[in-house]
């Protein structure tokens, strides 16, 4: 009898651990065909979650009928996309063929050596496709993405923030759409005193990084000096912040925690006045199912000091380095960023290509009205700083807005606080 | 003795296994890791630092802000869920079972939730213009006051209530547990003696459930100290840090700012700050039941 039951006990320990040992048989398996679906190439591309992925996600099924290869889209949340792009690129695990990248992440990946250059694969019509035209991508974007001599990622969808105003909610309480940054504080104020106010991402975060960034450099200011040093604590920059300040203060109720989906969903159901927002969520505002504002909004570029001026901010298709099918993977970024494909999207969702052809289509500017707040926006623009402790220093001025917004920090002292702290990181 | 000592060695191993694997290697390797300036995916090319990232973290006041704030966190989060939860408890044993069980059942229900989950239905919650507890403030004039997750004290305040929310269910069915081991003839005497509810919970409930409130605190106390999805989702780390745990600020440096070998030390420090809060708590859990 006990022997019995010491038999029985050793078989359980043995089923116990067989998942174990036949997890890693099929992993191994799997490693080698590189799919689970046999013989058939299967793409998985990586991208931030959105009304955009969903018309991705709509268009990718003529990809697949054009060429045979199927493709997965994992698309999630843009606070957790650059950690599992990281976590899964770092870990050679091969999950990710194509990867949807910030163009401020790219210095960081390319150095990491997560993306492979692209060149050769440019040069190969077979792969590229007749549509592809290199020229016409905004040369500005495929000099940002070139690194150390070689083309590491596609550009394909550019956003900027925007200053969205509701026309007819303007007009009802006698109110103009600003455009200075004293008009814009008058008018949100006016707004602020009857209930409202203006919705703005202000919380601590990089959308709140990225509109300061673009109004201080309205005003002349900058990060850094003419010799590439950081120099935070300058009039212009240190106005800037003060403006930043006052705006709070005339805020909607809720500004210091929301970002720009939050201020994009206040435009969205008629909350919010007035508010800033960013490009790439503007399709939702026009987009009559959705918006109870579609056909009612204003946009134009952000307040500005002396003139108007865009913080650029794209985001490009780079073929990972760990991919097992990387001419597929290229072939599909070349696809995703072709011409036809490039109008196709920006007529379905009104999004801003890196095509330089498309930004005068009279087709897609009907579509798409916020296109011409947008070019206004993009006649001075420039990204966030590609340097490698760029992070560092978005986090550290994140921090500084939000402390100024939430606790009236004095801005001055804020500024210089980030500069003793990173000065020597930007030497 | 055991009769069988290989059979046991050989039963356990499974066990050991997973903790060699999923505990052991991965803590000697933060360890070994923390030695070194590197970033995710460059571990090849890390550089040997041996203390500095020790020396940092003991001079950095944002750590030093995020240890304070976790402690804090930790305090408020733990104190307000004991006393819900057994108070919960207390007040289920009192009514008849069938409604005990239904509303017990209830109550629990918060737990089958994700953490992450929680934190973004509070955030909506707490959103002033389109959430429901401002709206309910509103009814008593209290929605000015409120602070909600846009003010620093309140913001920590409101992250901790998410969490209570969360996980006092926990709490509840481990005092209900040990509740029910507490025999019901000790109240019927003390109520015969003319003691009344404060008195037999003082006297009775409290003293005989410390076993298990003990165990509540060790297992909450390190759960709430490592924090780190609620706060995610709530607010990042925001209002200006005042909600940045040591979890969130090792994620940040880690996968933000790509300094990888320096939040393997915001871990390792995490670690030992809970080893030295709930160590002794632990000794005196193993020191009862031995």
């Amino acid at each position: 009898m006990n022997k019995s039951k010491t038999g029985i006990l050793i078989l359980l320990s043995g089923i116990l651990l067989l998942p174990v040992c036949s997890n890693q048989v099929s992993a191994d398996d799997q490693a080698k065909t590189g799919t689970s679906t046999g013989s058939k190439v299967e793409l998985v591309i990586s991208r931030w979650a959105g009304p955009h992925a969903d018309d991705q996600a709509a268009v990718l099924k003529q990809f697949e009928n054009e060429t045979g290869i199927r493709v997965r889209m994992d698309a999630i949340d843009y606070f957790q996309l650059r950690q599992k792009q990281t976590l899964n690129l770092s870990g050679k695990t091969g999950a990710y063929d194509l990867v949807w990248a910030q163009e401020v992440w790219l210095p960081e990946y390319v150095s990491a050596g997560y993306l492979l250059p692209l060149d050769d694969f440019v040069k190969d019509v077979s792969l590229s496709g007749k549509d592809f035209d290199l020229p016409d991508f905004n040369p500005n974007l495929i000099k940002i993405n070139t690194i150390n001599g070689k083309l590491y990622a596609l550009p394909t969808f550019v956003q900027t923030p925007l200053m969205v105003y509701n026309k007819e909610l303007l007009k009802k309480a006698g109110l103009q759409p600003p455009k200075t940054w004293e008009e814009t504080l008058a008018v949100a104020k006016a707004l602020h005193d009857k209930g409202k106010g203006i919705a703005l991402p202000a919380k601590q975060g990089l959308a709140a990084v990225d509109i300061w960034i673009a109004m201080a450099r309205s005003n002349n200011g900058n990060y850094f000096n003419q010799e590439g040093k950081l120099q935070l604590v300058t009039e212009p920059n240190i106005e800037t912040v003060q403006f930043w300040k006052d705006l709070v203060t005339v805020a909607m109720k809720g500004s210091t925690n929301w970002h720009f989906d939050e201020v994009n969903k206040a435009l969205q159901f008629a909350e919010a006045p007035i508010g800033l927002s960013i490009s790439g969520l503007c399709g939702a505002l026009e987009d009559e199912q959705q918006s109870k504002v579609a056909g009612k909004l204003g946009y134009a570029a952000l307040p500005y000091k002396i003139r108007p001026f865009g913080t650029l901010s794209f985001w490009s298709w780079g073929v990972a380095a760990d991919s097992r099918h990387p001419k597929e993977a290229y072939r599909l970024a070349a696809w995703l960023t072709s011409k036809s494909i490039e109008k196709q999207m920006s007529l379905k969702d009104g999004q801003i290509a890196a095509r330089q052809s498309l930004y005068s289509d009279p087709e897609l500017v009907a579509k798409a009205p916020w296109l011409p707040g947008v070019a206004e926006a993009l006649q001075n623009a420039d990204t966030q700083p590609l340097h490698k402790n760029a992070p560092k220093l978005m986090d550290a001025m994140a921090a500084a807005l939000s402390a100024v917004a939430v606790n009236g920090e004095d801005p001055k002292e804020q500024l210089e606080q980030v500069q003793k702290t990173l000065a020597a990181d930007f030497e | 003795m055991i009769r069988r000592p290989y059979l046991a060695m050989f039963l356990i191993l499974p066990a050991v296994t997973v903790v060699i694997f999923a505990m052991l290697i991965p803590l000697g390797y933060g360890l070994v890791m923390s030695l070194f300036d590197y970033k995710i995916g460059s571990e090849t090319s890390a550089t040997f630092v041996f203390l500095k990232n020790y020396v940092r973290f003991l001079q950095d006041p944002l750590a030093i802000k995020s240890l304070v704030i976790t402690l804090a966190f930790t305090g408020l989060a733990l104190s307000l869920e004991l006393l819900l939860g057994v108070g919960m408890a207390v007040l289920l044993r009192s009514i008849p079972e069938r409604w005990a069980r239904i509303l017990g059942a209830f109550y629990s229900m918060p737990l089958l939730v994700s953490p992450i989950i929680v934190g973004l239905i509070w955030r909506y919650m707490y959103d002033p213009t389109f959430g429901v507890v401002y709206y309910v403030l509103s009814w008593f004039g209290l929605d000015s006051v409120f602070g909600g997750l846009e003010k620093p004290g309140w913001a920590l305040f409101s992250v901790a209530i998410a969490d209570v929310w969360e996980t006092t269910p926990f709490v509840l069915i481990v005092a209900s547990a040990g509740l029910a081991n507490i025999p019901k003839e000790l109240y019927e005497a003390a109520r015969i003696d003319g003691a009344n509810a404060l008195y037999s919970l003082m006297r009775i409930t409290l003293p005989l459930l410390k076993k298990v409130l003990l165990v509540v605190i060790i297992i909450r106390g390190t759960d709430a100290f490592r924090v780190f999805d609620i706060i995610y989702a709530l607010t990042g780390g925001g209002p200006g840090n005042s909600t940045l745990s040591l979890s969130i600020y090792a994620f940040q440096k880690g996968f933000d700012q790509y300094e990888m070998g320096y939040a393997m030390t915001i871990s390792i420090m995490t670690m030992a700050a809970l080893v030295v809060v709930f160590a002794p708590l632990m000794k005196k859990s193993y020191g009862r039941s031995l």
